[in-house]
């Protein structure tokens, strides 16, 4: 049962909604569609890397998406209600996916939209308004001119502005090591904490994450590793300060040290890297950040022979926004061609275009490659010497554990400590294949091919 | 590659203490970290770096362990196990946790995936076919020799393992288990002592009674309560010399005091036992205590009749202690007198579930199937817990001829065809759900998933999770 149009004007908050929803109206957008009895769903991709699943309740209005909007409905729920009312056909019929489900079981039964405040002037909201093209405004070469500048200015000012912190930065590197590392390890997050809040003046937003986040990286390991775990992560500090110093307009750089570029920043056709191919999920990893800020990655494999052979879809939203629901299911595979963010050995990446057909059945992995498993490890730290970790694909071995019941992962050549989650059955499988991020320390896995089966680390 | 492990090591001491270390630099990295005020830091930059690829950690010796071992049964289809993984989530808070839906698939001919579920090693309750998995979570040694269990093959087999075979060879041959069970019970800890002792209580006999006097004094509290207990069965008081024989009798003595038997039935006179009225809450107390700890026969002693007279009728329950009476009957009650009252309560209405459930615990399948029907037809609860209580691993086989003349499933579609309801009793409707998938056979299933559309719950439902894995699983025979 479709929704009417006035039904879909009468939720929407504001006309500004359904103006934004307007443009989310392209089927190209939205993947995985479907409908079982009152209920619609479907996957958007929006400005963030992980699509937003959006799912709607037909009957009583309800619905329920991941973007991180305070609008609700959201504009992706809408564009789903409106697609729907406009092109049922376009949702077939289907088994509801897990999400759906979860969601269902969650929901409380109300009315969909906001109640509007007692009093509160409720503006017209109107379909056709909102689908209605703007008239073009004229282009004024001066106040273009004019505005170029003002950005040109903006940009030095903000250079100039990184290089200080960068300095300050340099000279809390040299004094930590002159006053002792000792004392480092037992003040480190006051300290870290006042550089980085120094580095969040000086715009360089990227960096002053990285410190804030170091201490827990350090921490993290037992007292006799740290000293050497801190000498890492200063060294790296010291390198990607010079490393930006040297080439401040390297977007990889810039990425690092200042902020990342925006989804519509990426260079697309112009230069930047696509890659479509089946890519396997490995794992969600959700991790609340200093800052207060929820950074959720999914982990990608290439199941196919070229391109990159890992990807990461990252995301951050506010942790007062709420749990996000995954974005997809750990195991699952799709085809999708991915955006690339510049770097020497990319990783980060946005979904460019997806297909809809989800195939969930066990693709093969690819092989492991080169004899030494931390060869692509070396490669990438020789290619980006800031880098603090590398994704790598690891042969058939076993999970043992030590006499401290430490984990480890071991194969014929290759004994790496495991740091994480293991559940139990990974202790008796036989792993054809896992994959991994490896710091020099520490093995994260992600996911195995087993005698078992699938088995996933992210519990 | 030892010198440089070795300079850089007094690198690290170096700045541990605060001094500086450019110095210190190793020859092969002196053009690179240069001279004056930047070389301490290209020499922290080169140190990061090498640190993180140069060396691989060393580890301690390690021994992977054994592979986990495969089941009989095999593991459910891969489309049915992201339901499994949901209800699993959504039971990890229940009292009963993964239980129910561990029996349920054992039932159905499945064992869980490994990667979904692992039993521990003290899960007392798991079924047989686990055996080898428990024996792997316990670390025991793998391997197991050709032979069947006996006497001489013991040692060879993991303790896992020997109870499994051991309940097998009781049904086969009581005589070999219980000579097995006689010469190896006592050297074993006391967790696997009662777990070996209780093996007896399937087929016991007066053949039994030796070797269970031999525990009767056991240094543990729980395995002296499993011998009093069986021992009781058989008609028979642990230490029927000592002092403990009169204590015995006096805590019979007291109980009889506060119940009377009387004669009911106008044309067939029969005794019932009646609950006498107490005067206060603690003495209440006291008679439950009391049923807790005298054996049915010694009450029958103390009151002067026979065991069987106390079971003629269900005792009258104005009291309310007619499940501790029951509990006394399935714990200390002979067969004869544990299969009357069973019979009794199956053919009488007006008993509550409760007590079916606690007079199953002696029940055979069949026992517990008959109960079963009997109860779901009267059950009165939406939430069918119940019939859950009675059926114990008898899962997914009741047929869904009680539906239409239940008043439990009629108040559970009310409750769903009402949202406003539904939305005040969530956990009603949830729990009778998830019960009926786990009670129901498949045809009885898909009728209640209809019975649900049709009362507008959606497909998507989590709530019908549960009847839905019930449809996806076909029964399976281990081949």
């Amino acid at each position: 049962m479709a929704l009417s149009r006035s039904e879909i004007e009468a939720m929407a908050p504001d006309q500004s909604a359904l103006k934004a929803a307007a443009a989310l109206l392209k089927p190209a957008k939205w993947s995985s569609r479907g409908m079982a009895g009152g209920l619609v769903w479907g996957e958007c991709q929006g400005t963030g890397a992980n699509p937003y699943r959006v799912a709607a309740d037909t009957v009583d209005i309800g619905s329920k998406c991941t973007c991180p909007s305070r609008k609700f409905p959201c504009k992706h729920a809408i564009a789903l209600m409106w697609l729907h009312a406009d092109e049922p056909g376009g949702f077939p019929p289907s088994e509801p996916p897990d999400w759906v489900g979860e969601w269902m079981g969650r929901r409380r039964k109300s009315s969909g939209a906001a109640v509007p405040a007692a009093g509160a002037t409720t503006a017209p909201k109107n379909l056709d308004a909102a689908v209605a093209e703007p008239a073009a405004a004229e282009l004024d070469v001066a106040a273009l001119e004019k505005r170029r500048v003002a950005a040109e200015r903006r940009a030095a000012d903000v250079r100039r502005q990184v290089v200080a912190g960068l300095d300050d930065l340099e000279l809390w590197i040299s004094d930590q090591l002159r006053t002792g590392l000792g004392g480092f390890l037992g003040e480190m997050p006051d300290r870290c904490r006042r550089i980085a809040a120094r580095l969040v003046d000086a715009k360089a937003g990227s960096l002053s994450s990285r410190l804030d986040e170091l201490p827990s990286r350090v921490l993290r390991l037992p007292p006799d590793e740290r000293v050497d775990a801190a000498i890492v992560e200063l060294g790296k500090l010291t390198l990607v300060s010079r490393a930006w110093r040297a080439a401040p307009d390297d977007p990889e750089l810039r990425r690092e040290v200042v902020a990342t570029e925006t989804r519509d920043d990426l260079p697309g056709d112009n230069g930047g890297l696509r890659h479509g191919a089946l890519w396997e999920v490995l794992c969600e990893q959700i991790a609340t950040r200093r800052d207060g800020l929820v950074s959720v990655s999914t982990w990608l494999l290439n199941t196919g022979t070229d391109g990159p052979r890992f990807a990461v879809l990252m995301d951050h939203f506010p942790a007062s926004a709420g749990r996000r629901s995954g974005a997809f299911a750990a195991g699952s595979c799709f085809w999708a061609e991915l955006l690339f963010y510049p770097a020497r050995v990319p990783l980060r990446a946005v979904i460019a275009q997806r297909s809809d057909a989800e195939v969930r059945a066990d693709v093969p992995w690819p092989e492991a490659g080169a004899a030494d498993p931390l060869q692509s490890y070396r490669d990438a730290l020789l290619a980006a010497p800031w880098l603090l970790a590398a994704p790598m694909v690891l042969p058939s071995g076993r999970i043992a554990e030590d006499r401290a019941g430490r984990r480890w992962w071991l194969d014929e050549a290759l004994a790496l400590p495991v740091e994480g989650a293991v559940p139990d059955i990974a202790l008796g499988a036989h792993m054809d294949a896992a994959a991994g991020l490896w710091n020099g320390a520490r093995l994260t896995l992600f996911a195995a091919r087993t005698n078992w089966g699938r088995v996933g680390f992210d519990a | 590659m030892l010198e440089l492990e070795d300079q850089i090591a007094r690198i690290r001491g170096a700045w541990m203490a605060g001094r500086a270390a450019a110095d210190l630099t190793p020859p092969a990295w002196r053009e690179a970290v240069g001279q004056g005020d930047g070389a301490e830091a290209a020499l922290v930059a080169l140190m990061g770096q090498a640190l993180q690829v140069l060396w691989r950690p060393v580890p301690p010796p390690l021994t992977p362990r054994p592979l986990l071992p495969r089941l009989a049964a095999p593991p459910p289809p891969d489309a049915a196990r992201s339901r499994i993984r949901r209800i699993l989530a959504a039971r990890r808070t229940d009292a009963g946790g993964a239980r129910a839906l561990v029996l349920f698939l054992a039932a159905r001919g499945y064992a869980m995936h490994p990667a979904d579920w692992l039993p521990r090693a003290t899960d007392d309750w798991v079924p047989a076919l686990y055996a080898p998995w428990q024996g792997w979570v316990a670390s025991e040694p793998e391997g197991a020799p050709d032979d069947a269990l006996t006497l001489e093959t013991w040692d060879g087999w993991p303790a896992t393992a020997r109870r499994t075979l051991l309940v097998a060879l009781r049904r086969t041959d009581p005589a070999a288990a219980r000579a097995i069970i006689a010469a190896k019970a006592a050297a074993e800890p006391a967790e696997r002592r009662l777990r070996l002792l209780e093996v007896l209580e399937q087929g016991l006999s007066a053949d039994d009674a030796p070797v269970l006097e031999a525990f009767a004094r056991d240094r543990s509290d729980r395995v002296q309560a499993l011998v009093r207990m069986l021992l009781a069965r058989l008609g028979r008081a642990g230490d029927e010399d000592g002092s403990d024989a009169e204590l015995a009798q006096e805590l019979a003595q007291e109980l009889a005091a506060m119940v009377e038997l009387g004669r009911i039935g106008l044309l067939k006179r029969r005794s019932q036992l009646r609950f006498r009225p107490l005067k206060t809450r603690p003495l209440e107390n006291r008679r439950r205590e009391l049923m807790a700890v005298v054996p049915l026969g010694a009450l029958a002693r103390a009151l002067g009749v026979g065991e069987m007279d106390l079971v003629e009728t269900v005792p009258d329950d104005h009291a309310r202690v007619l499940d501790a009476f029951a509990t006394m009957v399935v714990e200390t009650a002979s067969a004869a007198a544990w299969r009357a009252l069973f019979g009794l309560t199956l053919q009488d209405p007006d008993v509550p579930t409760e007590v079916a459930a606690v007079l199953c615990r002696r029940a055979s399948s069949g026992e517990r199937s008959a109960m079963l029907t009997a109860v779901l037809a009267r059950e009165p609860s939406p939430t069918f817990d119940g019939g859950l209580a009675v059926a114990g691993d008898v899962l997914g086989a009741a047929d869904g001829e009680f539906l239409p003349r239940s008043a439990g499933y009629r108040e559970l579609l009310d409750l769903i065809a009402t949202p406003d309801q539904t939305a005040a009793s969530p956990p009603v409707v949830a729990a009778g759900l998830t019960n009926l998938g786990l009670l129901l056979d498949t045809a009885a299933a898909r009728t209640v998933l209809a019975d649900c559309a049709a009362a507008g719950l959606s497909a998507a439902d989590p709530r019908l999770d549960m009847l839905s894995l019930n449809l996806a699983l076909k029964p399976e025979r281990a081949t």
